[in-house]
């Protein structure tokens, strides 16, 4: 993991202070709340349905175990005893009082974290691949980037009046676990003859008009990237629109100017752009690298284990086929660790578990996990020996679901329950769909690795039901909740946008409506073919029979 | 009319600038000509609308502009830092601004809680 610098400690301290002394003045009536607005959503702080929402940035969803254990306090002291982790790798305490937020601020300090910029019209947490370092597929290791491009965006004078907030995901491997074609910015690292380049996507994102990202430049160098990010953002910053919010994002802008265009102003503005502020990158970057505490695996046959030393029940078995994924470095293996047990909320965990998975993990996984954009743990770096041991202790803690990228691995957003945006519920939608078709062993199996449900309480689609193979949008019609359907969609490399269905359906009906989806792409597809390749071969007018539970002639045109 | 320096100090607002531009100013309206004088003022019209931060460091960028500018409109304390960081030499307030929020201007820039960014770091480091 990267080990702050004294100037890193000493921003995140001096930030808190600096927002101390906001709150003070906003308490004593010297900030009006127009004013402290986007003061305090530049440190992460909502003001929700019932209570402050702070929402903590994971960098690059990177966590040492006493971060965790710092967010389990957290949880305890401030909050109601649970967190929430979200789809953007971040943590979000739901049910603060404002007075208390520059104290938690000091907590997080305390162990080199922030919520720097998780809100607010500004550059966001950067995102990435929860595997990153770690799986075989990767060509670069995206850590030290994200680490310079944390720096970069961190307090960039220029870039904290945006005309909406920027999202920023980056991978360097080969199958995209970071969705970064539906980003503002996706960073694809690559390899070229040694050297590490970048090829630039724009214009991604998912909210009321999904797009994919386009791309913009390939091949850019480690000198250029960052005045190739400072270019785009300034472009975006003067010519992105600021009369509609819904219209703000910088896909919109490229979708209204064409991406030659966009790439023509981009340019003029690179011709002219200072380069003196990233004289050092490259050194800064060669440094960052040095601040990664390298993990040093064991080698040799003594610390080797059995290839198949992990004989056991049926139970582990099959949480070791699904929640278990393939490891750079032999004997090894990555860990993931669901949040989506049977009724649970997905996302959710209490601080005792918080504090139960930092023990874990100091024993495990060299005292370090990350959080993934489909609101999971991942253990990076686990001896292939200790998986039943660790398995083991998983299930006594209530965290042995074995359901990784199975239908009952639902994401979902906070929605109605908390969320001020919300115009439906998604938490219990959630459990009831889980519910319902882990009554059915037919719907849980681990052949169905790849059919995603999402579920979004609204139409900023927090919970990507967009890019899900089912995706559920809660949308408030006459005071009704109303759930509307998109089939289809998919969130790796070669992402698509669902299609939508026809009109929404009841809240209690959702569930019905899942396993007959399922049901078909079972009966109906061939062997090892997906979801949306069934989709595709069989048609809309077929799925849309399932979801209304309609005869052809019957289902709406 | 006050001026707020990069140092804090506090002074007479100078003569007006000779060009005013607003901050939302669509950049590839300017001409050269358009910005050909000694002093700049950019207005921000609202706290929230950061397009004067990029008209500014367009200026120094693309036109090469090396007169004076300065920074007019709705910026509070805790923006003046960041203008200065982008190229402003000055800020300019108005009593209005000065009675409303004390001496809170002269403490973002005489005691900035966050002194330095990373960008900041890099461009000085001589390593």
């Amino acid at each position: 993991m990267y080990q702050y610098t004294e100037f890193d400690q000493q921003l995140v301290e001096q930030r808190s202070a600096e927002f101390r002394q906001q709150v003070e003045r906003r308490l004593a009536g010297r900030l009006t709340e127009d004013e402290f607005k986007p003061l305090r959503l530049m440190n992460g702080l909502y003001l929700q349905l019932h209570a402050y929402m702070l929402r903590v940035a994971i960098p690059y969803g990177v966590l040492s175990a006493t971060q965790l254990r710092a967010l389990a306090t957290i949880a305890e002291r401030f909050d109601k005893g649970y967190g929430h982790f979200t789809t953007r790798q971040n943590i979000q305490f739901n049910w603060l009082s404002l007075v208390d937020t520059p104290d938690i601020l000091d907590v997080l300090a305390s162990v080199q974290m922030h919520a720097i910029q998780t809100s607010g019209n500004c550059i966001r947490n950067i995102t990435s691949d929860p595997f990153a370092g770690v799986s075989a597929d990767e060509a670069v290791d995206p850590r030290p980037i994200c680490e310079l491009l944390r720096q970069w965006s961190t307090l960039h004078p220029e870039f904290a009046y945006l005309p909406r907030k920027f999202k920023f995901a980056i991978t360097g491997a080969s199958n995209d676990r970071a969705l970064i074609k539906a980003h503002d910015i996706g960073l694809q690292l690559r390899d070229e003859n040694g050297q590490t380049v970048t090829d630039i996507w724009v214009g991604g994102g998912q909210g009321r008009t999904p797009k994919v990202a386009q791309l913009l430049y390939s091949g850019v160098s480690v000198e250029e990237l960052m005045p190739h990010l400072d270019a785009i953002l300034r472009v975006y910053n003067q010519y992105g629109r600021r009369d509609n919010k819904y219209k703000a994002r910088i896909k919109i802008l490229l979708a209204e100017t064409g991406i030659e265009d966009f790439r023509a102003t981009v340019d003029a503005e690179l011709d002219s752009l200072d380069r003196a502020p990233f004289a050092h990158a490259r050194a800064t970057l060669n440094d960052i690298m040095q601040r990664f505490s390298a993990v040093r695996y064991p080698t040799g046959d003594a610390n080797l284990p059995p290839a198949d030393d992990n004989t056991g029940s049926p139970a582990f078995d099959h949480w070791q086929q699904v929640n278990v994924k393939p490891h750079k470095v032999d004997g090894h293996s990555i860990v993931v660790i669901s949040l989506k047990p049977a009724g649970g909320i997905p996302g959710d965990a209490t601080s005792a578990q918080m504090n139960a998975i930092a023990d874990l993990a100091e024993h495990y996984s060299h005292g370090e996990l990350r959080i993934t954009h489909r609101q999971n743990i991942v253990f990076p770096h686990v001896q292939s020996q200790h998986l039943q041991q660790l398995w083991q202790a998983l299930h006594a803690l209530g965290l042995g679901e074995s359901n990784i990228d199975l239908p009952t691995d639902i994401i979902a957003c906070p929605g109605l329950d908390y969320c001020a945006l919300a115009t439906a519920r998604s938490i219990p939608i959630a459990q009831s769909i889980s519910g319902h078709i882990r009554a059915n062993e037919r719907n849980t199996g681990k052949d169905l690795n790849g059919v995603t449900i999402n579920i979004s309480g609204c139409i900023n689609a927090c919970a990507h039901h967009h890019v899900a193979s089912i995706g559920v949008l809660g949308l408030d019609r006459n005071g009704t909740e109303n759930y509307q359907i998109t089939l289809g969609g998919r969130a790796d490399g070669n992402i698509r946008i669902g299609e939508r269905m026809g009109p929404g359906v009841s809240a209690d009906e959702v569930p019905h409506v899942v396993e007959r989806v399922i049901n078909l792409y079972l009966d109906k597809r061939q062997p090892d073919e997906s979801f949306e390749h069934v989709y595709d071969r069989i048609g809309k007018q077929s799925f849309k029979q399932a979801v209304y539970n309609e005869d052809a002639a019957d289902a709406p045109a | 009319m006050h001026l707020l320096e990069p140092t804090g100090n506090l002074t007479a607002a100078p003569a007006p600038a000779n060009v005013s531009l607003a901050g939302d100013t669509p950049p590839d309206t300017l001409t050269a000509a358009d910005v050909n004088t000694d002093a700049i003022i950019i207005e921000f019209a609202t706290t929230a609308d950061g397009r004067g931060f990029s008209l500014a460091r367009h200026l120094r960028g693309r036109f090469g502009f090396g007169g004076t500018l300065l920074a007019g409109g709705k910026l509070i304390p805790d923006q003046v830092q960041l203008a200065f960081q982008c190229g402003f030499d000055g800020v300019l307030l108005t009593d209005g601004q000065l009675d409303q929020y004390a001496t809170d201007f002269v403490d973002a820039v005489k005691n900035p809680p966050v002194t330095l960014n990373y960008r900041q770091t890099w461009a000085d480091s001589t390593g």
